[in-house]
């Protein structure tokens, strides 16, 4: 049951967002009649879903509000922001219960009702039926001109206050079925009271003349009008043709959900567009991350027992296996870096809920805010797509609530550098005020008076990622809820990422960089007592031999001098492995920039660069937490991989100042 | 009376044996994912000791426990010595522990589930004991058997600051 359950979540919310998207976009647009086909087919799939999971408030909800949208479709209320603000609330609770969580839904089903019988503007005019013919119709009509029968088109308008609709209208069709052969009715499917509100419609095939149908039909009571036409299919045609669109498009009636569960040559009326784009919709399919991992984690054995076949090979000296063994090495590695790629998706994945998000919140502070997304095709890893929603979504509240004054722009800009995505949200407005940033950190005591004079503009609008620096004086309900800059920094860096801000007259952004997956870096080797160990290559600087007479000791510790700079040493060797005599040879010291500073990490042996697959450790076996993770070598041995920021933080690294 | 011993039969629970010691240990059998011989163990620094280190379990890492440590027997390594892989929480866990004996049916009505009279520590992770002909069977507990490890050691680093 839970996979039914699971497959539903991610259906509707697919469904959802669609919705959330198409109501935006209609917000713009009220009168496009595809988006409103949109929305009310995918209201009308999440009551189908809904209906055979049994979730009854689901399904009352969504069926409201199809038929909402049923009504739009059919012209018979406008979209209002009123409106659709009301279907946005179905929408939020829609998605409350999906997630499962008990919501109460009668005020809401009142509200949708109130909307539903006059909240959303005075009802149009009723629109005319018009006519759409399959081909088989087509077919009888034009076998009945070929006859020389004639083809009447019959309209047939019920009294406004008639309450058995579908009785009247059986009873017309009955009437008239004596008189000659009807070939269309419109609407169609089962004539139901609502769908019958405008009237009917239809073509007979009959030789009764005009006057005899007209008192034949008046026979019936609580017929409010007839009108009747004589129909030629040609003439219809050719208007077809030049309306084309329209006619395809055309409301076949106030109901068409029967003809649509029922009939699938009713399809033939959607536009071809459509079908196509809900073809390539379908063209993916899900796959729970868990497996991806377990895929990659078996390719990545395969390429180490492939290596070890092969070191078999080369002791035997068997000259045939190698070389096909050198082309199966191709198809691994082939074979991995498509498994890599399949944990890629696209940033827009996590910026579709932005434009929500931005006209709730313009909508609630009473600012005009455009909303510019860019390069939401490009590609990362899942894990960060995952986890980089909350702190743009900081971002994105803060440059509303803050930045824009009463009109502006918010502009996300994603793209590739390098190994690295960017991501850049920025807003027009008043740009951050050095000053202004350097008194508040200076009143709440997080950095001196001397240092806040020393610092530049640029360092001193960085002091907002400062724990407990938030720029808004008291705490609004838009962005000051608790969370500082500080978290996305936190956030951010703990993605391995880093976060910059850049701020002038033109308005304020800041800066994410990424990388691209958290699954590999390009590690560099080193070694203690035997055992390998992997330091992120980014951090390395250089690598020095240094012997014992090169050491400085000062009171916290040793430091060497390295041309201009005196750097603070990390004994690797006692942090690790709780040894560290210091003997004749010299050692290898690799130097690394950890923020702003460098430091020397000693080590035994340095054994090259080489790309890893990190693997996460469990926290309770790491309880220092000097270490990112784990990766396996190519021999299937498992080296760890350092958290050097860690270390030297907490593992007996020297600090200069002070 | 064919129809009680089918009654019989489903109130039987299997269990994986290993022996600690010369004691018998049991695992419920659902709650074991593998057993292997010991492999190349990777130590992790500054660990405590209970903690072995991680291995490569096909391309996954997991952590291992020394179950010797944890009941505080003497560590003895030899080329009986087993890591039984657990899952707890979704995660593996790999359990060192001398031997395997192999699975072990036990009826329901000689499992006692109330122990009242171990006063150890290690009562935490003892989920009842199985009474077999010639001897008994301590059942643990996989889902405490880690935990309480690491609600102890809060327990000290608090009393500790």
């Amino acid at each position: 049951m839970d996979k039914y359950k699971e497959l539903f979540y991610n259906e509707t919310e697919e469904h959802l967002e669609l919705i959330n998207n198409s109501l935006l976009e209609l917000e713009q647009d009220p009168e496009d009649g595809e988006l409103i086909d949109q929305l009310f087919r995918s209201f009308h799939t999440i009551k189908g879903m809904a209906g055979t999971m049994g979730y009854d408030k689901i399904v009352e909800i969504s069926h409201k509000l199809e038929n909402i949208l049923a009504e739009i479709r059919q012209g018979e209320k406008k979209v209002s922001p009123g409106l659709i603000d009301i279907i946005f609330k179905g929408v939020d609770t829609l998605e409350l219960l999906i997630a499962g969580e008990e919501v109460g839904i009668s005020d809401l089903l009142q509200q949708i009702d109130a909307a539903g019988s006059s909240g959303g503007g005075e009802r149009p005019l009723a629109r005319p039926l018009s006519i759409t013919l399959q081909e088989r119709e087509e077919k009888a009509l034009e076998q009945a001109e070929e006859l020389g029968k004639v083809v009447r088109d019959i309209k047939v308008t019920l009294e406004d206050d008639c309450v058995f609709r579908t009785l009247r209208a059986d009873m017309v069709i009955n009437k008239l079925l004596e008189l000659g052969e009807i070939v269309v009715t419109i609407p169609r499917g089962e004539l139901q009271d609502e769908a019958l509100r405008n009237g009917f419609r239809l073509l007979l095939v009959t030789q009764a003349e005009e006057e005899r149908l007209e008192a034949a039909i008046n026979s019936i009571s609580e017929i409010k009008a007839i009108d009747i036409t004589e129909f030629n299919l040609a003439d219809f045609l050719s208007a077809a043709e030049e309306s084309d669109q329209e006619v395809v498009e055309a409301p076949q009636g106030r109901d068409e959900r029967p003809a649509e569960e029922d009939k699938e040559e009713d399809d033939g009326n959607r536009s071809i567009s459509t079908i196509k784009q809900q073809l390539t919709r379908t063209n993916s399919i899900r796959v729970d991350i868990k497996r991806l991992d377990n895929l990659m984690n078996l390719v990545a054995e395969m390429v180490i027992k492939r290596s070890q076949v092969e070191s078999v090979g080369l002791k035997h000296n068997l000259k045939e296996l190698n070389k096909e063994l050198k082309s199966l090495g191709k198809v691994t590695n082939a074979i991995q870096n498509e498994v890599m790629q399949m944990r890629m998706v696209p940033i827009g994945q996590v910026f579709k809920r932005f434009p929500r998000l931005v006209r709730d919140l313009s909508k609630e502070l009473g600012k005009e805010v455009d909303l510019v997304i860019e390069g939401e095709g490009t590609e990362l890893d899942r894990t960060i797509v995952n986890e980089i929603g909350d702190p743009l979504v900081h971002l994105i509240r803060n440059a509303i609530d803050h930045g824009i004054e009463d009109k502006g722009k918010v502009k996300l800009v994603a793209y590739h550098e390098g190994n690295n995505v960017v991501i850049e949200v920025f807003n027009t407005g008043r740009p951050l005020n050095p000053g202004q940033i350097k008194e508040k950190a200076v009143e709440k005591g997080l950095i001196s008076e001397a240092a806040a004079g020393n610092l530049s503009n640029q360092e001193a609008i960085k002091l907002i990622f400062i724990p407990g620096f938030s720029t808004s004086s008291e705490v609004s309900d838009i962005s000051g809820r608790g969370v500082g800059m500080d978290v996305v920094k936190n956030t951010i860096e703990s993605l391995n990422g880093s976060i910059d801000v850049k701020s002038g007259k033109g308005g304020t952004s800041f800066i994410l960089k990424l990388p691209l997956t958290l699954a590999i870096i390009q590690g560099f080797m080193v070694e203690i007592s035997q055992q390998k160990y992997v330091l992120p290559l980014k951090m390395v600087r250089e690598i020095v031999k240094v012997g014992r007479d090169e050491l400085v000791n000062i009171e916290k510790g040793q430091v060497i001098r390295l041309r201009e700079d005196v750097i603070p040493l990390v004994d690797l060797r006692g942090v690790l492995k709780g040894v560290g005599e210091w003997g004749e040879e010299k050692l290898p010291v690799v130097i690394v920039e950890s923020g702003e500073d460098l430091f020397g990490l000693v080590v035994e042996k340095v054994s090259g660069q080489q790309e890893v697959v990190i693997k996460h450790i469990d926290e309770e076996a790491d309880q220092n937490h000097f270490l990112a993770g784990a990766t396996i070598l190519g021999d299937g041995k498992v080296a760890l991989i350092l958290d050097v920021d860690k270390i030297i933080n907490n593992g007996g690294g020297v600090t200069l100042d002070g | 009376m064919y129809h009680n011993k089918d009654e019989v039969q489903v109130k039987q629970k299997k269990l994986i044996g290993f022996r600690l010691a010369e004691n018998l240990f049991g695992l419920e059998i659902l709650q074991v994912k593998e057993i292997i011989p010991l492999p190349e163990i990777t130590e992790l620094p500054n660990t405590d000791k209970w903690i072995k280190g991680i291995i490569n379990l096909r391309g996954n890492i997991v952590s291992v426990v020394d179950m010797r440590e944890q009941f505080s027997y003497p560590v003895e390594i030899t080329k009986e010595t087993k890591v039984i892989i657990v899952e707890k929480e979704n995660k593996l866990v790999g359990l060192i522990v001398d031997e395997v004996v192999g699975v072990i049916s036990m009826a329901d009505s000689s499992i006692d589930e109330r122990i009242k009279n171990i006063d150890a520590i290690e009562k935490k992770y003892i989920k009842a004991l199985g009474k077999l002909e010639d001897e008994l069977m301590i059942i643990l507990d996989v889902d405490t058997l880690l935990t309480y490890e690491k609600e102890e050691r809060n327990i000290i680093n608090s009393q500790l600051q």
